[in-house]
């Protein structure tokens, strides 16, 4: 799978979490890092919204494509997820 | 018709001044768009996405609530002799207001002889609104709706009305000591800012504060709140020299000065600390000088109202960070920090630049300070007893999961998509 279709994926679920969960998540990490994207998975399988299980069906399965090394050629993801960047310090202890 | 009291005039319409009328209803109307919606907007855009119908239903809220009280007792405690400390009862349910339009007779309040009372009373209130509407930025994302809105109105008649009469009613005890506040650097903004201060301490920090990015949802809403705020406060500063005359162009000349200067002086600090200068920063630096610049208006020339609003650039954005810091409060929307802060430093500078010759008193630091810390005592001591009382008896925070969920479906059942 394409990273633009696990991104699309991604997207869904995003919104879908913040619907039913009142959950904001980071779409675009959801579709470059693995682990943050299995704790998404878990979290929404948790809930007991149908469609957030579907689509967290959706993206595992998408990732499996990666980390089984079956996906298709052209896919410009790497294999091995990025090292996550430095978190962001703004709006932590002040506003401005 | 009972009879109004002794303090407040009664007059041939006649004598009234057509254009200061119009200018103190135009201003009245400036003022009250400062917190209907911009004040609303401005802190709407600083909270979290969740948050942000419950932060503009808080400005909302405020304004009717104080609206009521005003015209029970607000006005009366505020703007009637009484003592030195406190106004009488004589104008409860706004009893001196007479309006006779067959015998052509109104009543005037001393201090806007030129304008009907009833203009006078609708102007005071449009302060009274937007001063406890500021302290809400202080607690934003956390308060229970229900003790927020007893905390604005037992703040409203026990501490502002009492300090606004002090400091504008010629009998209380900081106006006859030569104190001097234009339109409420004292009586809004340092009364406010300590107010705020003392409820982020008592209401406690938010979950995540310190730990995680409490992101703003949309500073281009705080963009527009800060720009009915810079327009609004025209009428603000305009409107409190109570006529249409040159004290109160000079006035409006140098609250832009002021703005302008803060404005500056917050973006060059921000970009000689921080590497860029931000859009937040920029409406803050606003914010910051039209503060600082409310007590002196009508008293200092436009040079000065630059150095003023440059000052209180630099002293609030201190405030708003490292001193922020230093406090360990979250005041999360930096109330102290910017009114409290550009509060005191346009109290104290008005007794350094106040000129005579522009507004008829001679300035006095020691008097300014006096103000100050009376003003800093007595709004810390009270809003901390009014949060107390209301913490055992009602509970001033929304609990965690509430909280986790967001004010605006918690507490209101809405929510923005």
């Amino acid at each position: 799978m394409a990273d633009m279709d696990r991104l699309a994926v991604a997207a869904h679920l995003h919104v879908l979490m913040r619907r039913r969960l009142n959950r904001i998540t980071d779409m675009e990490w959801m579709s470059t890092n693995r682990e943050y994207a299995m704790a998404m998975v878990r979290l929404a399988h948790a809930s007991e919204h149908a469609d957030l299980h579907e689509w967290a069906e959706k993206l595992e399965r998408a990732w499996r494509l990666v980390v089984d090394g079956t996906a298709p050629a052209g896919s410009r993801l790497p294999a091995v997820p990025p090292a996550p960047p430095a978190a962001p310090r703004r709006y932590v202890s002040t506003l401005r | 018709m009972s009879l109004p009291p002794a303090h407040v005039l009664v007059i041939d319409a006649a004598k009234l001044n057509s254009g200061d009328t119009a200018w103190m209803i135009s201003a009245t109307t400036l003022v009250l768009l400062m917190t209907i919606p911009g004040l609303a907007l401005f802190y709407a855009g600083m909270v979290r996405k969740k948050n942000i119908l419950a932060t503009m239903a808080q400005s909302f809220a405020v304004c009717a609530l104080v609206s009521v009280l005003w015209f029970a007792v607000g006005y009366s405690l505020a703007f009637m002799p009484g003592t030195a400390l406190i106004g009488d009862l004589s104008a409860r349910f706004l009893d001196s207001v007479v309006f006779d339009k067959a015998a052509s007779t109104l009543s005037v309040h001393p201090l806007a002889p030129t304008v009907p009372e009833s203009v006078f009373v609708l102007f005071q209130l449009t302060f009274a609104i937007i001063t406890p509407a500021l302290i809400a930025g202080a607690f934003a994302e956390r308060m229970r709706f229900s003790a927020m809105l007893w905390f604005m109105g037992l703040w409203s008649v026990l501490v502002y009305a009492p300090v606004a009469h002090w400091v504008w009613e010629p009998s209380g005890w900081l106006a006859s000591r030569g104190v001097l506040d234009f339109a409420g650097g004292t009586v809004v903004h340092v009364n406010a800012g300590v107010a705020g201060l003392v409820a982020a301490y008592m209401l406690g920090r938010r979950l995540g504060y310190g730990q995680e990015p409490l992101t703003p949802s949309n500073l281009g809403y705080t963009m527009i709140g800060a720009s009915l705020l810079w327009v609004g406060w025209m009428g603000f500063n305009g409107g409190s020299a109570a006529a249409a005359d040159g004290r109160a162009g000079m006035a409006m000349l140098v609250t832009q000065m002021g703005a302008a200067g803060a404005v500056l002086a917050w973006m060059a600090a921000e970009w000689l600390v921080r590497g860029s200068p931000s859009l937040l920063g920029l409406c803050s630096g606003a914010v910051a000088g039209l503060v600082a610049i409310t007590p002196a208006a009508g008293f200092v020339s436009p040079g000065s109202a630059l150095a003023i609003g440059a000052s209180a650039g630099l002293a609030c954005y201190w405030g708003a960070t490292a001193l922020k810091r230093l406090l360990g409060a979250d005041d999360s929307l930096d109330v102290f920090g910017v009114h409290g802060i550009g509060g005191i430093v346009g109290a104290l500078l008005t007794g350094v630049f106040a000129s005579p010759t522009l507004g008829g008193a001679e300035g006095s630091v020691q008097a300014q300070a006096l103000g100050v810390l009376a003003t800093v005592l007595y709004s810390g001591v009270a809003s901390a007893v009014i949060l107390w009382v209301l913490d055992r008896v009602l509970g001033l925070r929304v609990n965690a999961q509430q909280e986790q969920d967001g004010l605006d479906r918690s507490l209101h059942g809405e929510r923005l998509e």
